[in-house]
């Protein structure tokens, strides 16, 4: 529908919807059904790193269909995007990560050029560049992550319109050639990055697991599966103990796979973690998320593991995926 | 790491003060499979070796001469592939729990005859049927929990001891003899081979049980013995677990308990933790309850039913989801089977997780026990004493090889994470327990 530009562009990142609904209404409905998925929960299956296949599917074909023209309104669109994804599912702090990927990547690729705009060091801003930018400038580039995160520290001197609709620079509203075949190589790299994510982690496997040591895991995660199963395979000589992890018990599974590939598994029950953590060399537990204090999101019954083990004083070792997103969080 | 080069020496040269050993026989490829196969019998005959299995065979085979190329006939005689299927399911995890004895199955220690219930593997001919009943009913888990335990045994005893007295009525025979040696000890020494462990509580009965004997006096009569010691069995079951249970109810109920807004987390089943909630109902403290469950027991669901009778608001939860929980929490109440001398209190495995999250929440623990049940052992960690439950119930695919089912059954919980122990003599910190230990028996060094 033709008309004035406002109605073509998006304004903000709560309009996102309304555009897609006015342009592009096939991608609406693909969104529609990407939520619903995530809200029902079961893109999860074995396999974490589905949700991130998928969302980069879904991010790539938004990004490569619509009608955006410039690095501005790329922007808004992810930004919008991730809203929505990020109240459906919020469970999976992965899916924000890669959103705010591709997001670093089109402001990397908008500031690309513009040395003498501003003293750019991967996108972010220096020092000068905020005391002589426009002020909008620098409500711009900390709205777009703090707003995210419901930061209510800064002061009051914004008005709530800007938070909502940033004013880019100017220069990210010129039209950039290279833009959509660069994120789309960002979006290949998060794949690539997946494809040796396991690899990357296994070969430090000597750096921690040695011969004669009792490990404790608990319940059923393929990182910590796959990285005892390379500690197998370097012939160390090691036993496992898994928790069973109630009520969903996936550690009967993990038990199971793990002694098909020949480990000497003892399967106990999580009420016996204390019991046993005395005997226990090291734990290893399996992350959800790690978050930006530190903290660890793990299934239910990592707090039990963990009080017991820093109580025994075992090591531990956080199990986690290879960052992929440069903000908070990793996989 | 030193390095090892090798260094090819000409086999003339040879320096003066190199020691030689002499040369190894050369075996053959058959020989030494079946070397092989003999140290490896060997090794698991040794593992078997309290089925009776005798000396693992001596390595004569090193020679060459005469060995033949078959597989070697010197087995350990007591091979377990050809034997039936014995009681015991060796359910170990590497080692770790080896010095515990192994769980028994009820299945294949009790026949389900028709009318006696009969031990297979044990010679009851000499125990009284109500002894194999009790038995059995230790075995299969229908009698559960220190005090229940403790109470079963005692009773069993006060409703046997009258159908003794008419076999022996002998003026000259020491009857209190009799008792020990034909009642008690069998039953005991029954009951802990083959039917299950005995606990810290029937433990210590047990050894009041004997003292009541031996404090008898040597001229009464058979009749008159058993009735004494019936009044003192009774006696007993009063003071130490019926009244010790209601002076803790009180106790905590008046010192510990608030008027209102007390939310009390316990975990599984409790007689006496039943009992302070039933004092708390009577005197109309407002409070709710969030129960801990876990898995295989979950005996907190026959807790659940009793507090439900009380009318008292109650929260079900598993033992992965605590921390959820713990923010609403104010005080921890726990039951024991048994408190060691250092303040450990050794408990249902799972108590000392709950401790754990308590301690680090900053909010008290209370352990609730009679003063019975107090050990006079120390135990540092909770695996070095301990029993092995049915791994079965942990889950249902067999053991193999390289992968093994471990059910524990109590855990030690450390005496760091207990702020305070309620006993019926008071409420002491865990450090008083050996105290108390020499308060009880003064003659004790």
């Amino acid at each position: 529908m033709t008309g004035l530009a406002d109605e073509t562009e998006i304004r903000n990142y709560l309009d996102v919807r309304r555009w897609l609904e006015e342009h592009h209404r096939k991608h609406l409905a693909l969104l529609d059904r990407f939520l619903l998925e995530l809200r029902r929960g079961r893109l999860k299956q074995m396999d974490r790193r589905i949700v991130i296949h998928r969302t980069v599917d879904f991010l790539r074909h938004m990004v490569g269909s619509t009608k955006w023209k410039n690095p501005a309104q790329l922007h808004l669109l992810l930004r919008g995007i991730g809203h929505e994804l990020q109240k459906a599912g919020y469970h999976e702090p992965s899916i924000g990560n890669v959103v705010r990927r591709i997001m670093a990547a089109v402001r990397e690729e908008a500031n690309f050029d513009n040395e003498h705009t501003i003293d750019s060091t991967g996108g972010r801003l220096s020092l000068q560049s905020m005391l002589w930018a426009l002020p909008q400038h620098v409500k711009a580039s900390r709205s777009i992550s703090s707003v995210r995160s419901g930061d209510h520290q800064r002061q009051e001197s914004f008005a709530d319109a800007d938070l909502v609709s940033p004013e880019y620079p100017a220069f990210y509203y010129q039209e950039r050639s290279g833009l959509k075949s660069t994120v789309m190589e960002a979006m290949d790299e998060i794949v690539n990055e997946l494809e040796d994510l396991y690899k990357n982690i296994n070969e430090q496997v000597v750096n921690h697991i040695h011969s004669g040591e009792i490990i404790l895991t608990s319940g059923r995660s393929k990182t910590v599966e796959l990285f005892l199963k390379a500690a197998a395979a370097k012939k160390l000589d090691f036993q496992v103990i898994i928790c069973e992890g109630a009520p969903g018990n996936s550690g009967h599974s993990m038990a199971k796979v793990l002694a098909d590939a020949g480990l000497d598994v003892t399967l106990i029950n999580d009420s016996a973690v204390f019991a046993v953590m005395a005997r226990v060399n090291k734990v290893i537990l399996p992350a959800h998320a790690v978050l930006a204090n530190g903290s660890l999101m793990t299934p239910s019954g990592g707090n039990l593991v963990a009080l017991a083990a820093k109580h025994n004083s075992s090591q531990q070792r956080h199990g986690i995926r290879r960052s992929a997103g440069q903000t908070a969080g990793r996989y | 790491m030193s390095t090892e080069t090798k260094v090819e020496k000409p086999k003339k040269e040879k320096p003066a003060n190199l020691v030689i050993p002499p040369p190894k026989p050369k075996l053959s490829k058959a020989e030494r499979r079946a070397l092989q196969e003999q140290q490896r019998a060997a090794k698991s005959a040794l593992q078997q070796g309290n089925q009776g299995g005798g000396k693992p065979p001596t390595n004569e085979q090193k020679s060459s001469a005469t060995s033949t190329p078959k597989q070697p006939q010197q087995q350990p005689p007591n091979q377990p592939a050809d034997t039936p299927k014995t009681a015991t399911t060796r359910s170990t995890a590497g080692g770790l729990v080896s010095h515990l004895k192994a769980h028994q199955d009820p299945e294949l220690l009790f026949e389900t005859g028709a009318t006696l219930r009969a031990s297979i593997g044990a010679d009851t001919t000499q125990l009284h049927p109500a002894v194999v009943e009790t038995g059995y009913r230790f075995s299969t888990g229908q009698i559960r929990g220190g005090n229940a335990r403790c109470r079963a045994m005692l009773e069993t005893f006060a409703a046997i001891l009258p159908d003794y007295v008419n076999a022996s009525n002998s003026t000259d025979e020491d009857f209190r003899q009799t008792i020990d040696q034909m009642i008690l000890k069998p039953a005991f020494t029954y009951w802990t081979e083959h039917c299950r462990p005995h606990s810290v509580s029937m433990g210590n009965a047990f050894t009041f049980l004997k003292t009541a004997v031996a404090s008898l006096d040597r001229d009464l009569d058979a009749m008159a013995c058993v009735d004494k010691l019936q009044e003192s069995i009774h006696a007993y079951e009063r003071e130490r677990i019926e009244y010790a249970m209601a002076a803790i109810a009180d106790l905590t109920c008046q010192k510990l308990l608030r008027d209102r807004d007390e939310v009390l987390l316990v975990y599984g089943h409790s007689e006496v933790i039943t009992k302070i909630l039933q004092g708390a109902v009577s005197a109309c403290r407002q409070l709710r309850v969030i129960l801990v469950d876990s898995r295989p027991l979950l005996e907190g669901k026959k807790q659940l039913e009793k507090i439900r009778e009380l009318g008292i608001p109650c929260t079900y939860i598993l033992l992965n989801a605590m921390t959820y929980v713990f923010q609403d929490v104010t005080k921890v109440l726990l039951g024991t089977a048994a408190m060691m001398s250092d303040g450990s209190v050794m408990g249902r495995v799972g108590t000392a997780s709950v401790a754990m999250v308590a301690a680090a929440h900053n909010i008290p623990v209370l352990v609730c026990g009679e003063t019975y049940k107090i050990s006079n052992r120390v135990q540092l960690e909770s695996i070095t004493n301990n029993e092995l439950g049915d791994p079965n119930l942990v889950s249902t695919d067999g053991d193999t090889t390289n992968s093994k089912r471990l059910n524990l059954l109590y855990d030690l919980t450390p005496a760091s994470f207990v702020s305070g122990i309620v006993t019926e003599l008071g409420i002491v910190p865990p450090t008083s327990i050996a105290v108390l230990l020499r308060e009880m028996n003064p003659q004790e060094k």
